[in-house]
């Protein structure tokens, strides 16, 4: 038995997304219908839709589902028939029917009561617009007790129905698919009835032997009614191209198999991160395969290796993008709700809108498209409340009466470009700054400052709102603020260009897919950090002559615009003292956030790499400015930004870049410095007082970790290290520092404790020189009398 | 049934032969399962001298300290994180987590890879010792000498035949989570 009802709940299942999608379509279509009110093809389209809800919910049990689809069904029957006319409050009733159904479908999946739903309100809208006839009917579907008597009744109807459709054979291979349809669902009618006699019986074995038979049929007939569905779209499809007598290529479409399957989201998700980790793995043997090349040069083996790894990385790179694909889906589904969205709300304040859709079949990954959902809501709001104007005001400015927006998706590169254009009033940036200093959200200084892009991007901040009453539809200013931190949560960007009088677009710049990203690669001291590509604007190199003062803050001037600069240690609370930036050259990556750009002072520019995004896990939650982590080639961790918060945060730090310069540090120093690191203290001892009476500050530091970050913040003559570290050794300690603008040059000693060191490595890590302990006073005066000959030239 | 197929304690591992033979003995007679219900298996480990224990169900596996990253924003004994095949792991100093002073990386240190509950975190220890059988007859209640600063992450206290390890509650360590707010 619990087979049988395992099965049960994958009909239900099946019917709820078939439900759902038929609901999806019968939202767009009406409001198509209304427009095009002689459209018989989308009438019987319509009519089918309702049809099929009744037949698959009358089956399942679901009395007030059925009752409801059945009234719908009757009043498109008749609309098809031409028997009534479409007016829009028949349409309004029909509509709200409809949100009654998505109600009880809702209750159905979170498990509830779908029965509690009170649907007489629904019904009474929607009786006066059937005649004699069918209040009749209406007063047996209120009489409708228990579920036989319900069940008798509906395939009853549905006889009469079908006995009428045979009559009319009005399109003639629609008709016959449905009539196919009925005869099925008449036949498990007269089983179920057999079932039901049967169980009054108690025979258990028996009834479930027969529920199984039911449940057989029954998801044969759901699959060749989908089948029906699917020849019937490519039938129409092709009906519109050749128009008529197109016979033999509709039979064509008939034997085509059905290609799509249903896959569990959370089987694709499994798979992309299979391969979010095979790209891992290749970024790895690439960097493996670039060192042996280096290493061992015209060798066959590596020219093998070589080949390989080129290969593989291909075939991960289609791999990568099968995969995506799969996960993609039409941006229509979500555009598809709003023309009745836009139907509605422009009912509502008493315009005449039109919406345009363009590219609804631009494809995006699953993940985005339900998060771009509210967002696109709240700014198809806002441009109905607030963007186009009223008739009357309209017919003053000599514009159609009837506004228009436009809803559109495209793609660019690795992203979608989502844009949502009126042509309204447009926005007066003087309106938007006066509001936001009444408010408080800006300064007067601030708002003189402030670009029309800017003031543009005021709309975006919490509490702000122009609207000079509250409505139902938009003006408690939480809407915009909700599309900005939705599409910042996306990596996305927004752009604002308005121009008054004439409209406002607003542009949604999304990357395709979530956990695969471009990034740039940058480095802070020690740390390397991704900033997700699609928030870089670009990257400068400026000298230190460039930064001016604004107000206390470095900026730049950037072909006419105002960059505020910040140092991107400041702003992750690990900059303080670091002097790591050469002024002759400073790396500049320019970030945009919605409406606002910051350029971000780093050390060092790496380069773009396609990075795998992973979580920093549970124990680590929600760190400020970090949005995760990725692995590199090397297999090191490197963290991704999260380049809202370090735009905030770079809002409230202070940061100061002439602070970070190597040469304004090296002008202050009095004394010549050095630093010894090893974990052996005697070692660290005996030099340090050698150091000392040469009138050296002297540090010491235990591990080579510790003493890169010393040596960020002190710039050092020279340094010794000890060639046997924990975690990284002398040699690799050494070409890390070589990395650092300020120890290009200098002197950097290796201890060596064993009387042994490697050459090879010394030349690769670029090692000046190595001592042997015991410390010998002649190899110390041999380094000291280089070293000093360097400070004298500087 | 054959000796080796029940060997779920490594000889090698048991902190005296004596209690060691007791339990071979025993295993003969009963079952080996029935014996771990009376014991406690824990990884026994030094912190500033002391010896402290994790349940070793607890423990998916000891690694030598590796490069770290480091991660601004989060609280000080949050060492950063590691890629361990592939998964972020973040690596805690124990030491600093329960306020004792911090000691410098050396040949003996190790990181203690937890896995619980969708957490996995790296403790950082001076030194491992071995895996140790707790009768759980005998653990008792933590003493009052142990410092209120670890206090509520302890368990119990186990006794062994010359020594005693401070067991510690794994859940209540992971339920402050390493980030800034």
């Amino acid at each position: 038995m619990s087979e049988d009802m395992e099965d049960m709940g994958e009909i239900i299942q099946d019917f709820l997304l078939e439900a759902d999608e038929l609901l999806e379509e019968l939202d767009e279509d009406l409001v198509t219908l209304e427009n095009s009110k002689d459209d018989s093809d989308l009438l019987n389209k319509i009519f089918r839709a309702f049809h099929t809800i009744k037949g698959s919910s009358s089956f399942l049990g679901f009395e007030k589902l059925t009752e409801l689809t059945h009234k719908l069904e009757d009043i498109l029957n008749k609309l098809r028939k031409f028997e009534i006319t479409l007016n829009s409050d028949m349409m309004d009733a029909i509509l709200s029917g409809i949100d009654k159904l998505k109600e009880i479908i809702e209750l159905i999946k979170s498990g509830s009561d779908p029965e509690s739903v009170d649907i007489e309100d629904n019904i009474k809208a929607l009786m006066p617009f059937l005649d004699s006839n069918a209040a009749t009917e209406a007063e047996n579907g209120t009489d409708k007790n228990t579920k036989e008597d319900s069940n008798e009744i509906d395939f009853d109807e549905m006889i009469k129905e079908q006995e009428e459709e045979i009559k009319e054979e009005e399109i003639k291979e629609e008709e016959s698919a449905m009539e196919q349809e009925q005869q099925t669902e008449v036949e498990v009618g007269e089983n179920q009835d057999t079932s039901n006699t049967e169980s009054k019986k108690g025979k258990d074995s028996d009834i479930e032997d027969e529920i199984a038979r039911l449940l057989q049929q029954r998801m044969e007939e759901d699959r060749k009614r989908r089948q029906e569905r699917k020849k019937q779209n490519e039938q129409k499809k092709s009906e519109v191209v050749k128009s008529k007598a197109t016979g033999s290529n509709a039979k064509k479409a008939k034997v085509m198999p059905e290609q799509t399957i249903r896959v569990d989201v959370n089987r694709l998700d499994d798979l992309m991160n299979l391969v979010g980790e095979l790209v891992l793995g290749k970024n790895r043997l690439t960097s493996v395969a670039q060192k042996v090349e280096d290493k061992f040069q015209n060798d066959d083996v590596v020219e093998e290796l070589l080949s390989v790894s080129g290969q593989i990385m291909l075939v991960t790179t289609d791999l990568q993008m099968g995969v995506m694909k799969t996960r993609m889906v039409q941006v229509g589904k979500v555009f598809n709700k709003f023309p009745r969205v836009v139907r509605d709300l422009s009912r509502e304040v008493d315009k005449d809108i039109e919406l345009v859709i363009e590219g609804a079949e631009t494809e995006l990954d699953k993940s985005v498209v339900e998060e771009i959902n509210d967002p696109l809501v709240h700014l198809i709001r806002n441009a109905v409340d607030h963007g186009i104007e009223t008739r009357e005001e309209r017919s003053h400015t000599g514009k159609p009466p009837k506004g228009k927006i436009v809803l559109s998706a495209y793609h660019e590169g690795n992203y979608i470009i989502i844009s949502v254009k009126d042509d309204g009033r447009g926005m007066d940036p003087e309106i938007l700054k006066n509001k936001a200093i009444e408010k408080g959200l800006i300064t007067e200084t601030e708002a003189r400052q402030m670009s029309n892009e800017e003031a543009y991007g005021l709309i975006f901040k919490p509490g702000f709102s122009t609207a000079k009453s509250v409505s139902n539809i938009s003006g408690r200013g939480v809407g915009m603020d909700v599309v900005k931190t939705n599409i910042e949560k996306l990596n996305g960007t927004i752009e604002i260009k308005s121009e008054l009088g004439k409209g406002s677009a607003v542009t949604l710049k999304i990357p395709l897919t979530l956990a695969i990203i471009q990034a740039l690669l940058v480095k802070i001291a020690k740390e390397y950090f991704a900033i997700p590509l699609v928030s870089v604007v670009e990257t400068v190199r400026i000298t230190k002559a460039e930064i001016k003062k604004v107000e206390n803050r470095d900026v730049l001037k950037l072909r006419g615009n105002i960059i505020p600069l910040v140092y991107l240690g400041d702003t992750l609370g690990i900059g303080k003292n670091k002097k790591m930036i050469d002024g002759k050259e400073i790396y500049v990556v320019v970030v945009s956030v919605a409406e606002k750009k910051i350029g971000i002072v780093v050390d060092k520019l790496i380069g773009r790499e396609e990075i795998v995004i992973k979580s920093l896990g549970n124990y680590l939650p929600n760190i400020r400015s970090i949005s995760g982590a990725t692995i590199r080639g090397d297999g090191s961790v490197t963290l991704i930004l999260d380049v809202p918060s370090v735009v905030e945060e770079a809002s409230k730090v202070k940061s100061n870049i002439s602070d970070h310069l190597i040469d304004n540090a090296l002008e202050k120093k009095e004394k010549p410095s050095c630093l010894v690191v090893s974990p052996d203290k005697s070692v660290r001892n005996s030099i340090k007082t050698r150091m000392i009476s040469e009138g050296f500050d002297v540090f010491e530091s235990h591990n080579s970790k510790e003493a890169l970050d010393i040596s960020s913040e002190e710039i050092f003559d020279i340094i010794f290290a000890d060639l046997e570290m924990p975690i990284s050794g002398g040699y690799e300690f050494t070409k890390l520092l070589r990395d650092f603008a300020a120890y290009r040059n200098t002197m950097i000693v290796g201890i060596s404790k064993d009387g042994t060191f490697d050459k090879e490595k010394m030349q690769e890590s670029r090692m000046s020189d190595v001592v042997f302990t015991p410390i010998e006073e002649k190899d110390i005066n041999r380094i000291l009398e280089i070293v000093s000959k360097k400070i004298k030239v500087a | 049934m054959d000796k080796k197929e029940v060997d779920l304690f490594d000889k090698s591992l048991s902190l005296e032969s004596e209690h060691e033979e007791e339990i071979v003995n025993s295993r003969d007679k009963s079952n080996a399962l029935i014996l771990k219900d009376d014991y406690f298996q824990v990884v026994g480990f030094i912190l500033q001298d002391e010896l402290f224990g994790l349940d070793i169900l607890d423990v998916e596996e000891i690694i030598k300290p590796v490069d770290f990253t480091h991660v601004p924003n989060t609280k000080k004994f949050v060492l950063g994180v590691v890629n361990l095949r592939g998964k972020i792991i973040p690596i805690v100093d124990l030491r600093l987590r329960f306020e004792f002073d911090k000691k410098e990386i050396d040949s003996e240190t190790r990181i203690i890879i937890v896995s619980m509950n969708e957490y996995n975190v790296g403790f950082m220890v001076d030194k491992i010792e071995k895996v140790y059988y707790v009768d759980k007859k005998g653990v008792e209640p933590t003493p009052p000498n142990i410092p209120p600063t670890i206090e509520k992450y302890v368990k119990g206290v186990g006794k062994l035949d010359d020594n005693i390890v401070t067991l510690l509650n794994v859940t209540e360590l992971l339920k402050e989570n390493g980030g800034l707010n």
